[in-house]
């Protein structure tokens, strides 16, 4: 059964329609990755799934059968369902202790959140060091870290990743996809992962997703599209 | 080379930066003299600088209110002075029960804190609704538009107390509890600035608190930062914002039990010059920064107090007392033109 499962997804930003019935599926512990091109509506998908963006009567969106579709952000959350959100959005005025203690807003389970937290400063020990830190001072690459490990405070069923490896440098971009692949192996977390990076998010992922101008063109076993000429051609560079 | 000069040098500037020069040689010029005179004696500056904490304690519990909202939502608003009116009408009313029941004359201390729990209700349930009926729908439209609405609010909550309270100004009972004053050394202070300093330093140290080391403080600020990653960690934010009006409320109802003790009057229009002056005090601070509204009310209405003596008399005008509010406003000015991110302002920059 899927874990999450989208129906139909449209959105609307005024007279322009930018999703146009999006189908999609993910399972529990699975990599799920949604690939495509600038607009093609990647963010638009993670924004609706997570409530930031309204959508219309016939778009479906369900956490385990359980309806999420038209819920407020903020409830949504509550669910279990964890945007870390493209450009990271870390709270630059906070410390990293702050901001970590944020991503456990909706959390009342004291135990288990200092369970996570020793387990995100083993993950990324960078952040243990600069937990006085004001985020804003960070890295591109820590502040990245830091969008995560928030992002896992919130004990997620199901963590959605935008464009994580945005803006880093390619030894960064390793590192960051070599965690999100050791958090779904070791923690089982269940990963929704949009990419511009096509051929490090095939990698990863168990199945991906190709979206064009609001519509799944493709989809399918990562490693079938990944040899896929029209993914080759499109966004792999040939 | 006179065209770099003129790059450089933009008339307008030299225009502005000699007027500055001038408002400077001027302040020295009237201060040495006024000084030099002998006409005050110590204790009378201390007076004058006692008077204008209290003063500026006042402003500051009012600038907080405009700084927190603009914080959270980019938005002046310019009704808050008369959230503080408001409260202080609360304040009066109890007040005026209170004394008519003797319970005034027996229990000074329950009646202040009556007072402060009444005005605080009052201010914060005004903001609140003004938040929830003309502000939230309009969350969305351009800047202007919430602005002009917020000048709308407060004429609307200005008419209001008018018609239901009259135009008439209210006179305070006298609450002897707070009359009088303390002699500490060499300077006598009133017990009502006594109770001014305790309220507003504990108001500032509670805010101070709930701002810094608590849930709510720590979504306010994610709120204020990006409300979408607020909301992304779970944060209500339309409730956040309420929240935000509700402690802007609150401080404005504090400021308004204050007002009432010192000056003793209450009117529906007294909302309109504090307010305007809070304002400047949070624009003097940093607008958007709460240790910069402290500071900018506190500085405004030391330098209102002193300003006219200090400055003016020296320069041999007759009624310098008369030209304080002018004295707050040229700050305004000043330092709109020459530093406009305030005391305490970072620069602004828009996050990516």
């Amino acid at each position: 059964m899927a874990l999450l499962e989208i129906q139909n997804l449209h959105v609307y930003y005024g007279q322009i329609h930018a999703l146009k019935g999006i189908d999609l599926h993910v399972d529990q512990g699975e990599i799920v990755t949604l690939i495509g091109g600038n607009g093609a509506g990647k963010t638009t998908t993670l924004r609706a799934i997570s409530g930031l963006l309204r959508t219309p009567e016939e778009s479906k969106i369900k956490l385990q059968n359980e309806e999420l579709t038209r819920l407020r952000a903020h409830h949504v959350v509550e669910r279990g369902v964890i945007h870390v959100p493209e450009g990271r959005r870390v709270f630059a005025r906070m410390s990293v202790q702050e901001n970590l203690t944020m991503g456990a807003y909706a959390r009342a389970d004291r135990s288990g959140m200092d369970g996570d937290l020793d387990f995100i400063f083993q993950l990324f020990p960078r952040l243990k060091e600069r937990r006085a830190q004001l985020a804003g001072t960070l890295s591109g690459g820590e502040q990245q870290m830091l969008a995560m490990g928030r992002a896992l405070m919130g004990n997620p069923k199901v963590l959605l990743l935008d464009e994580p490896s945005m803006g880093l440098a390619p030894v960064l971009v390793e590192a960051i996809f070599d965690t999100i692949e050791l958090l779904n192996k070791q923690r089982g977390t269940t990963i929704l992962l949009v990419e511009q990076n096509a051929l490090m998010a095939l990698q990863i992922a168990s199945r991906g997703y190709v979206i064009e101008t609001g519509h799944i063109v493709l989809s399918g076993d990562a490693r079938a599209l990944s040899t896929d000429p029209r993914v080759r051609e499109a966004y792999l560079g040939g | 080379m006179l065209a770099r000069l003129r790059r450089e040098f933009d008339i307008a500037d030299l225009v502005l930066y000699l007027i500055g020069l001038g408002l400077l040689i001027a302040i020295v010029y009237g201060s040495i003299v006024t000084l030099s005179s002998g006409k005050y004696t110590t204790a009378q500056w201390l007076n004058f600088i006692i008077f204008g904490l209290a003063q500026g304690g006042i402003y500051a519990l009012i600038a907080l209110g405009y700084t927190m909202v603009y914080g959270i939502l980019g938005m002046i608003n310019f009704a808050h002075g008369e959230f503080f009116m408001m409260g202080s009408f609360g304040a009066f009313f109890t007040t005026a029960a209170l004394a008519e029941m003797g319970f005034l004359e027996r229990n000074p201390i329950l009646s202040i804190l009556l007072m402060m729990v009444v005005a605080m209700t009052v201010s914060a349930a005004v903001a609140v609704l003004s938040e929830r009926i003309a502000y939230r729908p309009l969350r969305r439209a351009p800047r202007l538009v919430p602005l002009i609405t917020a000048i709308g609010v407060s004429y609307f909550l200005q008419y209001t107390a008018r018609g239901l309270f009259g135009s008439s100004v209210k006179a305070f009972p006298n609450i002897p509890a707070l009359s009088g004053a303390v002699q500490l050394g060499p300077i006598a202070i009133q017990r009502s600035q006594i109770a001014v300093f305790v309220v507003v330093a504990l108001m500032l140290l509670s805010l101070y608190f709930i701002v810094q080391r608590t849930k709510v403080g720590r979504a306010i600020r994610s709120v204020a930062e990006d409300k979408d990653a607020a909301a992304l960690m779970g944060v209500d934010v339309d409730r956040t914002i309420a929240l935000t009006f509700l402690i802007g409320g609150i401080m404005a109802g504090a400021a308004g039990v204050m007002y009432g003790i010192v000056f003793r009057q209450a009117s529906f229009w007294m909302g309109f010059v504090p307010g305007l002056k809070a304002f400047t005090a949070a624009v003097l601070g940093g607008i958007g920064n709460i240790a910069g509204a402290v500071l900018g009310g506190i500085s405004l209405g030391v330098v209102e107090s002193i300003g006219p003596s200090l400055f003016l008399d020296g320069l041999g005008i007759a009624a310098p007392h008369q030209l304080k509010d002018a004295i707050a406003f040229t700050v305004l000015v000043l330092i709109l033109i020459f530093r406009p991110t305030g005391l305490l302002g970072e620069r602004l920059s828009k996050r990516a």
